[in-house]
């Protein structure tokens, strides 16, 4: 009984002193992402844009508030940190700024250029951020990309969200904020992020697509290559980062076009990636210079033949296809290396494999590795296999089947 | 209300909870930190350490099969120096239970209740852990052979779900680190793993000492190899490099886990099932210190003393909360000394030591 | 059978008897004395009104009156006489001789028919009880749609009758106890004898001679009386109305306490997981129980938790839930005007309300409670903006989980309290507070013993001999389950000898069979 009571005389403390870490959900505005420019005040550095949602646009059987409520909305604050641009914007705020669900980490072009390492602390320290939330690159400002409104999805930050959850094709190439942070911190010390910009919806002038809302959308394009200061330095197109790719086996959802083997034809295949895998075998060379190896074996299924002749009943086409795919990885990968030899960066993860074959040789190299990098040599060798042909086997028009 | 005995398998699985425990706090941050992706050496060679720590304390109690570590303390030294050295190790089980708890409390505040009190924390842990060790060894053994199961799954779905993000080549180049680093390291890491010298507490109350000494060796062994696997996947998910930057790293390896559209983050579920291995630690902790300080005393029945230890308890807890670079700093180069080097490693081993040479055992009644 | 405190010898004058009992039985209108002759011995009969059979009465006064041969019956001493008639006049199942007065009188408030002699000092109690009593029904509480339907009654004698049916062992005992002061109700305790535990046994046996109350109606007073624990949450003897059970329990070395004028027996040593397997377990297929049991425990975790858990992550722990279903969830809330832990409440106590009014009321009524219920909650207190449809949802579950775990249904009652402690924890300190109460509803439960057995065996302490959770969160076939649980059957512990099943036929396939029916 006495046992009893002192439980109850604890339990009663703590009712009345409250409960420190509770909030309603009501109280909450939920930011789903947020993203970074540069402040116009010399003083306030930091332009922090967030898209919040408002929840009174999804009351169940309501399908939405009053009128001209939106169901998410964005809000810009400056300061000198991060932090303290978020309290700019929450004092306009009447619930409290809930990072939870960040999902998007949007850096403009200007900040990612002048160096993106004082940005980076905030998201590790953060208690509600998770640091895998997606980075990307704007093209321009990024609150640009937070406040354009869509006419396809609910918000432009949603949509990032989809597209990247869907996992990575050849243009749209997901990048968390941990993978970046560790390709900076190892031994290549330098990273990629996904470039993002507004792009007109439909074929109106993009002056007219700026009064009238809903007429812009986002495009995700091309990879921005920051160096080891973090910044960027560069920009990689759709052909250097499908080499990119192909390199550091990322690619899962690719797409290649091919010229058909039948050469008078003038057509052209399409190629889908069905399953890849890329090794990278390293060889010091006597100058101490690396010779990289890259062998990249791929899958793949024919998604369309877009032209007049074709053979696809004939093994000498499917080998010559899968030839002409091969030819296609080796020219995009080495678009990928001169690219990243340009730049200096070493996005291709090369360092970090010296460094795991060679430990030895690597402490030599890793002084010099900035020197190094853009004289090494790639070799690649590619190995297609065509598995399937989608749901037809022939071309419909058989008469104008070219026999060799 | 008399203390039962519990079975072996009961003290493998005590032990396994209390080494596990508090690994996951600081513990990969520092291995990880200090040995890059070789951490797994560390623990390996950690392992090691323990198992001896298992071997000297496991022959202590073969000799005094009846009497607490603190109770033959005397037995072998002589009463009066006896008598300072069980003291002395009565107040290391206060200060590391207390460390425990002050750890814990800091933990759940730097993760996921802020702004909450640390005394909350910690008043509320002491008051079931009493509850519990009041009720007598048995019941907190037993609860541990429930809360065990989920302890375990915890880990495992910590470690292997976040998949998506894992590069097992970060674990590479292998054997990167001096042996002499390694070695440095693993006197940290076995600095926990060397709490299995609590067994000196618990043999008395064991039904047969038959086989302890396997069973000790599989336990340290055990979490040795749950240790490597929080490691690898430490590594792989984030890379040395962050993970020594990390605070709390294997809980931001919870929050790394997305199962997409059901539960988004269970770093909170996850936390739970570390308050449950912390509250066994903690009752473990409370258990030997009232022991100790019955034996060295020469009470006869400890539980009266579990209140003001209770309170004691509380106390150091709410004072050992210093700020975290200091904590990581006593960790990094206070605990090894305070811990292996000392009352876990060497101090048992002299005793062993003066008891093999002066012949000492339990007299036969 | 225990004798009563005082002790009064029957005389064998019965006119002394009969003042005696007259005088015990004054201002009594229904206690019935009838006075006969046999041959020249006066009798007297006495019995309480409605209790005996007419028919066998009438039988008796027929066979002792016009049947008795008053010549033989003079041959005999008169003290003898009565044993006489007794041994060869007396057409009935079971007749008890009495000396002690005392004991003859309680007799009579026992349901029995007392008859007395001129000239023999010793009192014969007939048992020609016709209590009044319903059939035998199907359980109500336990139904089961396998297996054998038919439930305690009222009546001990029965109760007795169909554990004996099923139980045809020489070694089930059964020992009578007469309790309370007042109310003198015939108490059995059943068990076998070489599997129960001699030490339990003689516990128990202690255990039911402290008990000294004016009046006992019901098993569960008498668990009241014996079990434990003073003050103990968790039900530490298993109350059952099935036969089955009883007989499964005895088998395993458990005893069975059974109570006059009560439709459930009692039996112990409990463990907690007994609670939550139900007696059709063991009439269904094994994969298909595994299955069922996981969805029970599914069940018991979110009746316990599920309410708590929504206020602890919509409070605390908003980042557990995923962006599409936090929008839900936020948009759900928008209307409410009360704090989550608050509106949780209202509606757990309403939902509540209801269930114990649809208990009470006459089943007439239920019908509309239901339609209140459901109008109520579910549509207007959402339209109205005071609750969200989501916890709606919630409650509904949790409670829906409530009934699927209520294989006994005290369990399903301690389950709508820790709910409300559950809730209290996560409003105070989201999940960190759940798992306060978790643990310190595991410590609890650890510390209990029910008659020497861990209340949470053979889980924890797991018991050293492999095999023991065959049959707690899945059950194993019938041959599979070779022991008894160690942890409460005394001896004889090997349970099952049966040969794997297998479909070889012929003596030329059995050496195939030996090698590949490895299941020892």
């Amino acid at each position: 009984m006495k046992r009893l009571l002192a439980f109850f005389l604890i339990i009663s403390c703590i009712f009345t002193t409250g409960c420190w870490d509770q909030i309603e959900i009501t109280d909450l505005a939920l930011v789903i992402g947020t993203a970074l420019d540069k402040g116009n005040d010399p003083e306030n550095k930091v332009a922090l844009t967030i898209q919040v949602a408002n929840p009174r646009m999804f009351i169940p059987g309501e399908g939405g508030g009053g009128d001209g409520e939106e169901a998410f909305w964005t809000a810009t604050g400056t300061g000198k940190t991060i932090r303290e641009a978020t309290f700019g914007i929450s004092h306009r705020v009447p619930r409290r700024l809930f990072f939870g669900h960040n999902r998007l980490m949007i850096v403009g072009e200007e900040v990612a250029r002048e160096g993106i390492m004082p940005y980076l602390d905030r998201y590790f320290r953060s208690r509600e951020t998770r640091p895998n939330l997606y980075i990307l690159v704007a093209r321009g400002r990024g609150q640009d990309i937070l406040e354009t409104n869509m006419a396809t999805f609910r918000s432009s930050g949603m949509a990032l969200i989809n597209m990247f959850d869907l996992g990575n094709n050849h243009t749209v190439v997901p990048v968390r904020l941990i993978q970046f942070v560790y390709d900076l911190t190892s031994a290549c010390q330098a990273a990629v992020a996904p470039m993002v910009q507004v792009v007109v919806q439909s074929s109106v002038s993009i002056e007219e697509a700026k009064h009238a809302s809903r007429l812009q959308t986002l495009s995700v394009k091309g990879l921005a290559v920051f160096n080891s200061e973090g910044q960027m330095v560069g920009e990689m197109n759709e052909t250097e980062t499908a080499g990119l790719l192909w390199i550091r086996n990322w690619a899962e959802k690719h797409q290649l076009t091919v010229p058909c083997p039948i050469e008078s034809a003038k057509a052209s295949v399409d190629l889908d990636l069905m399953g890849s895998t890329s090794k990278t075998r390293v060889e010091i060379g006597e100058d101490g210079i690396p010779r990289f190896d890259i062998e990249v074996r791929t899958v793949f299924d024919v998604g369309e033949h877009f032209g007049n002749h074709m053979d696809m009943d004939q093994s000498w086409y499917i080998d010559s296809l899968a030839k002409r795919a091969n030819t296609t990885i080796a020219r995009e990968i080495q678009a990928a290396v001169s690219k990243a030899k340009a730049l200096n960066a070493d996005v291709l993860g090369f360092a970090e494999e010296v460094h795991r074959q060679h430990p030895r040789e690597w402490e030599v190299i890793r002084n010099n590795w900035p020197d190094i990098f853009p004289l090494v040599e790639v070799n690649v060798s590619s190995m297609s296999e065509i598995t399937t042909r989608g749901m037809s086997a022939e071309n419909p028009d058989d008469s104008l089947k070219v026999v060799k | 209300m008399g203390d039962g005995k519990i079975s072996q398998r009961q003290l493998a699985f005590l032990f396994f909870t209390i080494l596990i425990g508090t690994m996951f706090f600081h513990n990969p941050q520092i291995v990880v930190g200090t040995t890059g992706q070789d951490g797994w050496i560390a623990y390996l060679i950690a392992s090691f350490w323990g198992i001896l720590v298992a071997l000297v304390m496991v022959a202590l109690g073969q000799r005094f099969p009846d009497q607490t570590l603190t109770g033959y303390i005397p037995n072998i030294l002589g009463k009066p120096l006896g008598k300072i050295l069980s003291l002395l190790y009565t107040i290391w089980f206060l200060f590391i239970g207390g460390g425990v708890l002050a750890q814990f409390a800091n933990f759940m505040n730097t993760t996921i209740m802020a702004s909450t009190p640390k005394m909350v924390f910690i008043i509320t842990f002491v008051a079931i852990a009493y509850y519990a060790v009041n009720l007598g060894l048995e019941t907190f053994v037993r609860v541990n052979e429930l809360l065990l199961w989920v302890i375990v799954i915890a880990i495992i779905l910590v470690v292997t779900l976040p998949y998506e993000l894992m590069d097992l080549r970060r674990m590479l180049p292998v054997g990167q680190m001096s042996i002499g680093k390694l070695v440095a390291t693993s006197l940290i890491a076995g600095s926990w793993r060397g709490e299995v010298m609590l067994v000196g507490m618990f043999l008395p109350a064991l039904v047969t000492l038959k086989n302890t000494t396997r069973n000790m060796i599989w336990t340290v062994f055990l979490v040795g190899v749950f240790m490597i696997a929080v490691e690898i996947s430490l590594v792989t998910v984030f890379g040395a490099q962050i993970v020594g930057d990390l605070e709390v790293p294997v809980f931001n390896l919870a929050r790394m886990i997305s199962t997409a559209r059901v539960l988004d983050r269970v770093e909170a579920l996850v936390l739970i099932i570390w308050v449950f291995a912390t509250f066994i630690k903690i009752c473990a902790f409370l258990y030997c210190t009232a022991r100790a300080t019955a034996d060295t005393v020469g009470f006869q029945d400890y539980r009266f003393l579990l209140l003001p230890l209770s309170l004691l308890f509380t106390a150091i807890a709410y004072n050992q909360t210093v700020d975290p670079a200091k904590f990581v700093d006593f960790l990094l180069f206070t605990w090894p000394g305070y811990g292996l080097l000392s009352f876990e490693l060497v101090i048992p081993l002299f005793l062993l030591i003066v008891a093999l040479w002066r012949g000492k055992r339990e007299k036969k009644v | 059978m225990p004798y009563p405190h005082e002790f009064l010898e029957i005389s064998p004058n019965l006119a002394e008897n009969e003042k005696f009992l007259r005088q015990s039985f004054e201002k009594t209108t229904d206690i019935v004395f009838r006075e006969f002759y046999l041959g020249e011995n006066r009798c007297l009969a006495v019995w309480v009104d409605g209790l005996i059979n007419n028919r066998v009465s009438h039988d008796l006064f027929r066979a002792l009156m016009l049947d008795v041969n008053p010549d033989r019956l003079k041959q005999i001493p008169a003290n003898e006489r009565l044993d006489y008639v007794n041994k060869h006049h007396l057409p009935f199942y079971a007749t008890l001789r009495v000396v002690d007065m005392i004991e003859l009188r309680r007799w009579v408030l026992m349901h029995k028919l007392i008859l007395l002699m001129d000239g023999s000092p010793i009192g014969l109690v007939l048992d020609a009880e016709a209590t009044p009593m319903r059939g035998i029904t199907e359980p109500t509480l336990e139904s089961v749609v396998y297996g054998p339907r038919d439930a305690f009654v009222e009546s001990l004698r029965i109760n007795t009758a169909l554990i004996r049916a099923r139980l045809g062992d020489v070694k089930l005992k059964s020992e009578n106890f007469i309790l309370g002061r007042r109310s003198n109700t015939l108490v059995t305790l059943m068990y076998v004898e070489d599997l129960a535990r001699p030490d339990v046994i003689e516990e128990v046996r202690n255990r039911m001679k402290r008990i000294d109350t004016d009046a006992i109606w019901d098993v569960y007073q008498i668990k009241e009386c014996i079990h434990d624990q003073r003050w103990t949450l968790f039900p530490m003897m298993k109350q059952t109305e099935r036969p089955d059970k009883v007989v499964a329990d005895l088998l395993e070395g458990r005893f069975a306490i059974l109570v006059d004028g009560s439709p459930q027996a009692l039996t112990a040593p409990s463990i907690l997981v007994e609670f939550f397997q139900s007696a059709e377990d063991y009439y269904e297929n094994p994969i298909i129980t595994a299955g069922l049991r996981i969805l029970r425990y599914l069940s018991l975790l979110i009746a316990c938790t599920g309410l708590g858990f929504y206020v602890a992550v919509t409070t605390f722990h908003q980042e557990m839930l995923p962006i599409p279903l936090i929008f839900s969830v936020a948009g759900a809330r928008e209307t409410v005007p009360f704090p989550a832990f608050f509106e949780a409440l209202l509606l757990m106590v309403v939902f509540e309300l209801l269930v114990e009014a649809g208990i009470r009321l006459p089943r007439v009524v239920g019908g509309a409670v239901n339609i209140v219920g459901a109008l109520i909650i579910g549509q207007a207190s959402v339209q109205a903006g005071l609750v969200s449809p989501i916890l709606v949802i919630v409650i509904a579950a949790t409670a829906i989980s409530n009934f699927a775990v209520s294989v006994n249904y005290q369990v399903a009652n301690i389950l709508r309290l820790l709910r409300i402690l559950f809730l209290i924890f996560a409003a105070l300190l989201g999940l960190y507070g759940m798992s306060l109460v978790l643990l310190a509803l595991l410590v609890r439960l650890a510390s209990l013993k029910s008659f020497g057995v861990p209340y949470l065996a053979p889980l924890a302490p797991a018991s050293p001999i492999p095999g023991e959770t065959k049959d707690v969160f899945y059950r194993l076939p019938k041959w599979h389950i070779k022991s008894r649980p160690h942890f409460i059957a005394g001896s004889d512990l090997i349970r099952d000898n049966t040969q794997p099943p297998s479909s070889d036929m012929g003596p030329e396939t059995s050496a195939d069979a030996d090698e590949g029916g490895g299941n020892k």
